[in-house]
């Protein structure tokens, strides 16, 4: 068949930039770890799996209201948590931008620079309404007991002689 | 206008009372003393206090007043516990004196009662002597009978315009707004022009404030605004409604009525003529053809005889034919109620994907604001630099191939608000879809049970006895005898709609032109020589009092939508030092005075400046003030507390004429 050469030159395709859901924006996700630990977190600092399980529970409903059930029953041992590699990644870039620090004791701890920002986050009532609903809820039942509790049941579980 | 007369303050504390009490003139009246904390602001809050507009001051109630009203008095001989406070104003309208009397501190007497006295201070406890209460900073104090303002509105003879607040609730223009531009307080009146005004949910509050004083005529289009707006609203929604059972009526009468307007709009004469009503199934023919062909039909029956014997083939022929059209229409209304399923599921769909939308969007904002709040913490991530290598990184958290292009957060929420745009669409698609299949359901179901109606006539027709009467042709006729009534009635129902509109689109046409002449107003000829007038007076106050932040003081023009003072149309403020903002604070709150007693404004004709030499202010520029506020005479009153701690200031202060200086010495309270 003769073909028509109906294209002379050559065809260039660009990428279009790509749309990033807002939960895995920096500053989002960033100023919500900030914003967790200001409201859920005690004196004594905060784990890598209490930063995981509370950014998932803000996600949607669905988890929130499993977090919440875990939290105020004390027979459900039982909770899956799952490990976002997005948050571990927005640490990543908390304790480098200075706002989040690591204890000896492996638990992260907000800066001066991290406690003046998530209080500037708290001043504006417009802004992460339904996280910050959800957090205060949450507030400090969720406490390192509980998470090395949960852990230990981990490890205990599947064991076999 | 408003005039203070005199102030009587008394304080007792456990040692003695404590009394200030002084008169003050028309013109310029000068609360001196030698040195700072001596009790001259304590005096000018007292004022404010009475005139219950101590919001300026930044609260309600005794909690803004000084600690002599409240606590502790200081004397040479120590310091005295406070047991009671009160403060005895006695001001003028020009005609009427009436005292006011509000307490800071008494047992038994609430602070926000203010006791007016029909009489000077000096008459006040005379026996005929009218008194009477009124409350402050209560709701609804502006508008109520026995709130304090109303009183004040009323005493000053001035009509307070009606305007909009933040959420735009009608409220009256609030005298504390009005007062922050005549009274400079010294705490934070001295930061810019109507720096000392309250928020008060006002609408525009600075720019009203001005209009009022300087008596521009916005106010009245404002108002004029209002009420076309309102009929505006009117008349779109009476067009609606008769557009509606236009729309109800024509489906039930299996009609369209063509040349309608849907929105108001001016119809021409022929208006009337050009409405056509047509059938809306078969062919589309005129109603009034219809009318005749049914007519005939009625006519053809009549000379049909209505035994059974005679058409027993015919009546076997019809039965088929009908029984075909309620299967058709059976088959129909199936069809369709499988696409209103199919479009309800997408109804459904798409408003849960439009509310994800808009919460993502929402969402997208947070963190836009969350990105800008995280600039001003120097977080360099935010901004796309790695802050380890300091190299450009893409504002995401997932993993990005080398070359991929990431949207940034705006370029994210203009995408998401084109795709709930395009949801949108489709939803309102969908839904017209879905009512339209609504009622073409109904109106099948309507044909059905018609048909149905003719089948069982007809059934019943073909197993009667031979000789009896057709019940299918005396059905027949009677339902198109009816349906020729009901599309007469139709056509006349339509008919009065139609007037209905033409009357609409006069009264459309009339609103059209009233808009019209309003926008031409736009600015008025005369707000236009108030406002040069006003600008004139600001621009030679300026140079009076030495501006010197901008080059060509000319060039200052006072802006036409805000009133404020611009150069190259950027605020005045920007390009002014700290000695020369104070300049143009004394320049703008003269100016207003000037400019509405010259052109007949509403100023109260009273300003009361509290330290007006604040910063490097030389003794020149505050002789060139003092002597542009004499030279307005005795038509107006200031007070300006002012401390005389330099030789340079006595000697203007000495050799000013005309003028009523009261030295507090060395302590306001005696």
């Amino acid at each position: 068949m003769d073909g028509i050469n109906l294209v002379n030159t050559d065809i260039i395709f660009d990428s279009k930039p790509e749309a990033v859901p807002y939960n895995y924006r920096i500053s989002y996700k960033v100023s919500l770890i900030c914003l967790s630990m200001a409201l859920c977190c005690g004196r004594s600092g905060c784990s890598l799996i209490k930063l995981q399980m509370l950014s998932n529970a803000v996600s949607n409903p669905e988890t929130k209201a499993q977090l919440l059930g875990f939290l105020n029953s004390n027979l459900r041992r039982q909770f899956l948590v799952r490990f976002d590699p997005v948050v571990n990644r927005a640490l990543d870039f908390c304790i480098v931008d200075n706002l989040i620090y690591q204890q000896a004791n492996g638990l992260f701890r907000l800066t001066q620079k991290g406690k003046d920002f998530s209080a500037a986050i708290k001043d504006d009532k417009d802004i992460l309404k339904i996280e910050r609903e959800i957090l205060d809820k949450i507030s400090l039942n969720l406490t390192e007991d509980k998470i090395t509790e949960l852990t230990d049941y981990w490890r205990n579980i599947n064991a076999t002689n | 206008m408003l005039r203070i007369n005199r102030l009587k303050v008394l304080i007792k504390a456990t040692n003695k009372e404590y009394i200030f009490d002084e008169s003050f003139n028309s013109g310029l009246n000068l609360l001196t003393s030698d040195d700072n904390t001596k009790g001259k602001s304590s005096v000018l809050i007292a004022i404010y206090y009475c005139l219950g507009v101590e919001e300026i001051i930044g609260g309600v109630n005794e909690k803004v007043l000084t600690s002599v009203y409240k606590t502790v008095i200081e004397d040479d001989n120590g310091r005295w516990p406070v047991l009671e406070s009160e403060m005895f104003l006695e001001i003028t309208n020009g005609t009427d004196v009436v005292t006011l009397y509000r307490a800071a501190k008494k047992e038994g007497r609430d602070t926000k009662l203010v006791t007016v006295y029909y009489s000077s201070i000096k008459d006040m406890y005379n026996g005929i002597v009218g008194v009477e209460d009124f409350y402050v900073h209560m709701q609804n104090a502006a508008t109520n009978v026995n709130g304090f303002h109303t009183f004040l509105e009323n005493f000053l003879g001035v009509t307070l315009p009606v305007v909009l607040s933040t959420d735009s609730v009608e409220r009256k223009l609030y005298l504390q707004l009005i007062f922050a531009a005549l009274f400079i307080e010294q705490k934070n009146g001295w930061s810019g022009i109507y720096s000392g005004m309250p928020y008060l949910a006002i609408k525009d509050s600075k720019k009203k404030v001005t209009e009022f004083i300087l008596g521009l005529n916005t106010f009245d289009k404002e108002k004029r605004k209002s009420v076309l707006s309102s009929e505006e609203s009117a008349i779109k929604e009476e067009w609606k409604e008769v557009i509606q059972e236009i729309i109800i009526t024509q489906s039930k009468e299996q009609c369209i009525v063509n040349n309608i307007p849907y929105r108001p709009e001016i119809v021409n004469d022929k208006f009337l003529e050009h409405i056509n009503i047509c059938k809306s199934f078969g062919e589309r023919e005129d109603i009034q053809l219809w009318i005749e062909e049914l007519m005939k039909e009625h006519d053809e029956l009549k000379t049909v005889r209505p035994k059974v014997i005679d058409n027993y083939d015919e009546l076997q022929i019809e039965l088929e034919k009908v029984e075909d059209l309620i299967s058709e229409s059976n088959s129909n209304i199936e069809q369709l109620q499988v696409e209103l399923r199919y479009i309800r599921n997408n109804i459904f769909g798409l408003e849960q994907n439009y509310e994800k939308i808009a919460q993502d969007i929402v969402n997208n904002k947070d963190a836009q604001k969350l990105r800008d709040l995280g600039s001003e913490h120097q977080c360099l991530s935010f901004n796309g630099i790695c802050p380890v290598c300091r190299q450009e990184i893409s504002d995401s958290l997932l993993p990005v191939q080398h070359g991929e292009v990431v949207m940034s957060i705006e370029e994210n929420i203009r995408h998401l608000t084109a795709q709930k745009v395009m949801l949108s669409y489709a939803l309102e698609s969908n839904r017209n879809r879905k009512a339209y299949i609504d009622g073409k359901i109904q109106e099948i179901r309507n044909q059905l049970i018609m048909l149905q109606r003719l089948a069982k006539s007809l059934r019943n027709d073909l197993y009667s006895v031979d000789e009896d009467l057709s019940e299918t042709i005396i059905y027949k006729r009677m339902s198109i005898s009816k349906k020729i009534d009901d599309l007469k009635l139709f056509i006349e129902n339509i008919d009065s709609l139609a007037k209905k509109l033409v009357k609409l689109s006069e009264r459309w046409n009339k609103l059209l032109t009233q808009k019209a002449e309003l926008s031409k107003l736009e600015f008025g000829k005369k707000d236009k020589v108030i406002l040069e007038k006003f600008q004139n007076h600001f621009v030679k106050n300026l140079k009076k009092y030495r501006y010197t932040s901008i080059s060509n003081i000319t060039d200052v023009e006072i802006s036409k939508d805000s009133y404020m003072p611009v150069i190259d149309k950027f605020d005045m403020k920007f390009d002014s030092s700290a000695s020369d903002n104070i300049r143009a604070i004394w320049a703008y709150t003269l100016g207003l005075l000037q400019t509405s007693r010259e052109v007949g404004g509403n100023h109260f004709g009273i300003i009361m400046l509290d330290e007006p030499g604040q910063h490097s202010i030389g003794s020149e520029d505050t002789k060139a003030f003092f002597d542009s506020i004499s030279m307005l005479g005795d038509k107006c009153q200031a007070i300006v507390g002012i401390t005389i701690n330099n030789p340079g200031i006595r000697g203007i202060v000495e050799g000013l004429d005309n003028i009523n200086v009261i030295n507090v010495g060395a302590r306001a309270f005696k």
